[in-house]
């Protein structure tokens, strides 16, 4: 019986070791690739106050492009191990959401969100035809 | 209902007619072998010892065991004295520590057992990855790299190296000395930002354009924009400002990362499609350069920022 406990506290040793390597990796889901059109973009949910949240983001361009900016932002609200779409913002309703004839661009959109509720936002950035989408991290209302 | 014990007696009955140094040298050749799992053979050394036993208690000649100087010379020689004790143990620790010896000093005597070798090493294991653990969670807390590696990767492979040894860059004569105005950094004064992050060169050709500052956002971005109209060339410089622990994503191609070290920073140089990406932290600002430059001059530009 001590052989096992032993045993078994040395392998969870061993593998919380291998395990916390590999958590700075996991940090943002991603795939490498390139573009001719994009160099980086970010976007990050913010609680501004009585269930208030702010959903930002950022593009910067590889030069001077014809459009660049967000196409579509979809705020996701936490049930349970579920994460439901609540609201949904593209730039044919909100043109504030992207630019033409810029190598750069930031903007938001605010959400009335439900003070504790968890939320978090699904973002698509592009630059002329290239587009990624990509998942905030999740931020209480 | 059959006498097993007296059975059993008569079976050994033999010992009887054995000499007392004959009894002895079977308890010793039993001893030696160390063979303790035969109930049979125990059964038969116990008789023998018995015999052995009642004999000499038969024989005033015999040598008798005193069990008051025995003790006496315990209490002196064996014994740990409150000054000399270093641990104390209860009954069953002592029982078990017993135990434990006795199957320790039987180990010893026999081969070396790959089960207690295997043991060991889990043991070692064990220890050197709780310690690897603690360092870990240490060097993290202090933001430090232990292991001073530096990742690289492709397309195809990530692998760690050895921390390579930094350039110092070209020095180039030609290009264009920026002042402050032509930089981030009038902008980032005004938000009380001091580190060094704006260049203050830009290769031979380029131009200023102007700088754009998102401040409303969740975590505030500024942009310089310089261009080459010759060449339809671009460089951007910027520097978001990060209010949590996470980073934006950078696009590259499956080109080799190569680090840039000056300054005391690690610069992260990588290709992305036509345009040349450096981009690198300090504190929480996260600043990159895109252009259509190339390696030497994208160096000379990094080199510019730490320079008074």
């Amino acid at each position: 019986m001590k052989k096992i406990f032993s045993g078994g506290v040395s392998l969870l040793l061993v593998l919380s070791f291998l395990f916390s390597l590999c958590i700075p990796a996991m940090a943002k889901e991603m795939s490498i690739q390139s573009s001719q059109y994009l160099s980086k973009y970010d976007g990050v949910v913010t609680a501004e106050g009585g269930g208030t949240i702010k959903i930002s983001f950022l593009v910067i361009g590889t030069r001077v492009i014809d459009e660049i900016g967000a196409s579509q932002i979809v705020v996701e609200k936490q049930s349970g191990n579920y994460w439901i779409p609540v609201k949904t913002y593209n730039n044919t309703k909100n043109p504030e959401l992207s630019t033409t004839n810029d190598y750069s661009y930031a903007n938001y959109v605010l959400y009335n969100g439900v003070a504790g509720t968890v939320y978090r936002a699904e973002i698509t950035v592009f630059g002329n035809t290239d587009s990624r989408t990509f998942i905030t991290a999740s931020q209480y209302a | 209902m059959p006498d097993l014990v007296g059975k059993k007696s008569d079976q050994y009955q033999f010992l009887e007619q054995m000499s007392t140094e004959k009894l002895k040298s079977i308890v010793h050749a039993d001893f030696e072998s160390g063979d303790s799992e035969d109930a049979a053979n125990d059964e038969f050394i116990t008789r023998v010892m018995e015999v052995i036993a009642q004999r000499e208690e038969e024989d005033p000649s015999a040598l008798h065991f005193d069990v008051e100087a025995g003790w006496k010379d315990f209490q002196e020689n064996y014994c740990p004295t409150e000054e000399k004790s270093i641990h104390v143990y209860s009954d069953d620790q002592q029982d078990e520590l017993v135990h434990e010896n006795k199957i320790e000093e039987q180990a010893d005597l026999k081969y070396p057992q790959p089960k207690r070798a295997g043991h060991r090493f889990l043991r070692v294991i064990t220890i050197a990855a709780v310690v690897m653990c603690m360092c870990a969670v240490v060097a993290n807390a202090f933001e430090l790299n232990i292991f001073k590696m530096i990742a690289h990767w492709t397309q195809d492979i990530f692998q760690f190296h050895t921390e390579e040894v930094s350039s110092q860059g070209a020095e180039y004569t030609t290009g264009t000395e920026l002042d402050k105005s032509q930089t981030l950094q009038g902008a980032l004064t005004e938000a009380d930002i001091t580190q060094p992050v704006s260049p203050k060169w830009i290769p031979e050709g380029f131009a200023f354009s102007g700088v754009k500052s998102y401040l409303d956002i969740g975590e505030p971005m500024y942009t310089a924009l310089y261009e080459d109209e010759t060449t339809d060339r671009t460089v951007i410089v910027s520097v978001v400002v990060h209010e949590h622990p996470q980073a934006a994503i950078q696009e590259k191609d499956n080109s080799q990362v190569t680090v840039y070290q000056f300054g005391g920073v690690d610069h992260y140089i990588m290709q992305n499609e036509d345009a040349l990406v450096a981009t690198w932290f300090v504190d929480n600002l996260e600043c990159s350069i895109t252009g259509n430059i190339t390696e030497p001059e994208m160096e000379t530009m990094i080199n510019s920022i730490y320079r008074e």
